[in-house]
């Protein structure tokens, strides 16, 4: 009865043609879409990896530091601030490294291989991803460890560290192996496991950059000659906390503690993580709204030649549509048909591009969350079926005015 | 048994209006084989497609075995043209990019027929005018007679008692609207109704009864004597 389908393969090219323009449409839509509010999921994400209120927690940039007292200043700075009731400092840094336990051995570099493929490490197959914290960061990060869980321990009168290691060496590296740091000696003890949803901010940026899984890294405490490593400490500028918590005279107390650095000769910038985050959104909403407006444009230029070009075809048919009325068709049937034509190239070209989409983010070498990926089984799938469907009547509502205007007679003359 | 009563067909409205049938009563019945002639513009057409359901009158009564078709909605009408009423047009109205084949079967793909009985009756229609062996052609490959042919084929497979065709070998030869006339003559026999609308008296020969329209209404209607 439906004859959607051999009308499409009759007008091969025509059709071809509409598929790759509905395409063009639905590809840009849904970047836009998938682009933008993955931006909101990683916000929502890197928000919610706050337990406290993130207006009360500044971070400490700096822009000079005397050369060779990098880690002197650094610290006598955080020990300047702790001395305030309730404010507390710390700092996180990602670095690569390698474990004398693990650089030579050969499970490990074989898996290691497989997962830094694509990757700059690709050729350090023995080098590990660790992530040092300072313990005293969890007492306001939402993460599925406490600061008691980083305490020293001690065997044999030696003293080790506890390390956690990503769940995708979980096989290899048992618990209560002990990993020592090659170029300090720090020894480490493995402790448990950390799996997929377990996630830590980016080393380039806790705020503007999309948060990293715990599943292929160690995560560890700065042991104590970390702590006066010129090198490690400035490693952390940037990812240094400074948490002022309820205090009422915190605005004070940031003024004593900019003072303080001047004093000691470092020019530092402080700034609040809530007000730094919502600079960024205005940022990336501007970016967003260019975005849009392109994609809409180009959507609205190829949707008025696919209406067109399904109006010059229905015309074109007039007189195939009046036969088919007057052997038996219905107007209806004819008009369901044209209908059931546009979806099947509306449907077409969504799955393809969404499938192409779907498939490209997911190959995509990610060391952080896939919030692109996240994205895409989410909101953009709703979105893009919603866009579809508003594609689908708008290329429709003018052809199926035209065949509802034709009188059965009309038709069948119009091809005389 | 067709039964038109005062049937009229305006277009326009006031002092434009033209007036396409203005009281036609005609009553055809069942393996009549009728002509309809006329000058141009007398509504010969416009009457033809209001019996076959695909026009509807602006007054009047029509029924079709004892049916008031003017009270059927669309989808009803749509079931009358599929399966009683069957049309040949002078220019056969094939579909341009449809095989012969798929031509012949449009009047069965609103049935639920399954493709292998769709096939086996698409094959007999075409034998019975010679044009199986021409199934997989397109119909700009055929010559204008096999045309129509398959346009017959086309109406015949509906099994439709009542055949309209509208000038049928308006666009043929002689030879060729000979043997179209024949063909009629023997579906006619076989106990078809069949009302044609043409021009030519050496076609209205051919059938049982002429009726003359002028200004869209009837103004002779004679039975002849073969
Ligand atoms: N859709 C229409 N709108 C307005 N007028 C129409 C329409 N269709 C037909 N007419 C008019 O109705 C009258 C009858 O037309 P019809 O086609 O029935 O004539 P006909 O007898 O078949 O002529 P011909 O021999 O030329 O085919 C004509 O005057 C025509 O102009
Ligand atoms: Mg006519």
């Amino acid at each position: 009865m439906n004859f959607a389908f051999k009308s499409i393969w009759k007008e091969k090219c025509r059709s071809l043609l509409m598929i790759l323009l509905i395409s063009i449409s639905v590809f840009l839509i849904l970047r836009v879409v998938t682009t933008s509010f993955a931006f909101k999921i990683q916000q929502k994400m890197i928000k919610s990896m706050f337990k406290t209120n993130m207006g009360r927690i500044y971070r400490l940039d700096f822009s000079s530091i005397p050369p060779g007292k990098e880690g002197e200043k650094i610290n006598s700075i955080k020990e300047f601030a702790m001395r305030y009731e309730n404010v507390s400092v710390s700092a996180y840094d990602e670095t690569t490294l390698y474990f004398k336990e693990l650089k030579n051995n050969k499970e490990y570099r074989e898996r290691n291989a497989t997962i830094l493929k694509g990757t700059i490490l690709e050729d350090y197959p023995g080098i590990s991803d660790v992530v040092m914290i300072e313990p005293n960061m969890l007492n306001y990060i939402n993460f599925s460890l406490e600061e008691n869980d980083f305490k020293p321990i001690l065997i044999d009168g030696e003293e080790y560290l506890p390390l956690f290691v990503g769940s995708k060496y979980s096989d290899i590296i048992k618990v209560n192996t002990i990993l020592t740091i090659e170029y300090n000696n720090t020894k480490y003890i493995v402790k448990g496991y950390l799996g997929d949803n377990d996630i830590w901010f980016n080393d380039s940026d806790p705020i503007t950059d999309t948060p990293i899984k715990l599943s292929t890294k160690f995560f560890a405490p700065f042991s104590a000659s970390d702590k006066t490593d010129n090198m490690t400490q400035l490693s952390t500028v940037g990812k240094i906390f400074i948490n002022l918590g309820e205090n009422k005279n915190h605005l004070k107390i940031l003024e004593e503690i900019d003072k303080f650095a001047l004093n000691e000769n470092v020019k530092m910038r402080i700034s609040n993580l809530a007000e730094f985050m919502e600079l960024w959104e205005k940022s990336q909403k501007n970016i967003a709204k260019f975005g849009y407006i392109l994609a809409f444009t180009i959507t609205f230029c190829s949707l008025v030649s696919v209406i067109a070009s399904l109006c010059v075809s229905v015309f074109l048919r007039k007189k195939e549509f009046g036969i088919r009325i007057a052997y038996g068709y219905s107007k209806k049937d004819i008009i369901c048909s044209v209908i059931f034509e546009n979806l099947i190239l509306v449907g077409i070209s969504t799955i393809v591009v969404y499938m192409y989409y779907f498939l490209k983010v997911q190959a995509m070498k990610f060391t952080t969350v896939n919030v692109l990926l996240v994205t895409l089984k989410s909101y953009s799938l709703w979105i893009i079926t919603i866009f579809a469907l508003l594609v689908l009547i708008i290329i429709s509502i003018l052809p199926i005015k035209l065949i509802s205007e034709y009188q059965p007679v009309d038709l069948i003359d119009g091809g005389e | 048994m067709i039964v038109l009563k005062d049937i009229c067909k305006y277009y326009g409205e006031g002092s434009e209006i033209t007036k396409a049938l203005d009281g036609v009563n005609l009553t055809i019945k069942k393996s009549e084989f009728l002509s309809i002639m006329g000058p141009s513009g007398s509504g010969k057409s416009t009457l033809l497609n209001i019996i076959g359901c695909m026009d509807r009158p602006t007054s009047g009564e029509y029924y079709l075995d004892g049916k008031d078709m003017t009270k059927l909605n669309d989808k009803d009408l749509s079931r009358i043209r599929n399966k009683q009423i069957t049309f040949v047009f002078q220019n056969f109205a094939l579909m341009e990019k449809y095989t012969v084949l798929e031509n012949i079967e449009l009047p069965l793909l609103p049935r639920n027929l399954n493709r292998r009985k769709r096939k086996e009756l698409i094959f007999k229609a075409a034998s019975q005018l010679g044009i199986e062996s021409q199934l997989k052609k397109m119909p700009y490959q055929l010559s204008r007679g096999q045309q129509q042919r398959v346009a017959l084929a086309r109406a015949l497979i509906s099994g439709a008692d009542i055949i309209l065709a509208d000038e049928p070998t308006g666009a043929l030869d002689q030879k060729n609207g000979e043997e179209l006339m024949n063909i009629f003559l023997k579906l006619n026999k076989l106990g078809k109704t069949i009302i044609l609308v043409t021009h030519d008296l050496n076609v209205a020969k051919f059938s049982k009864r002429i009726i003359q329209i002028i200004d869209g209404r009837i103004m002779k209607d004679d039975k002849v004597l073969l």
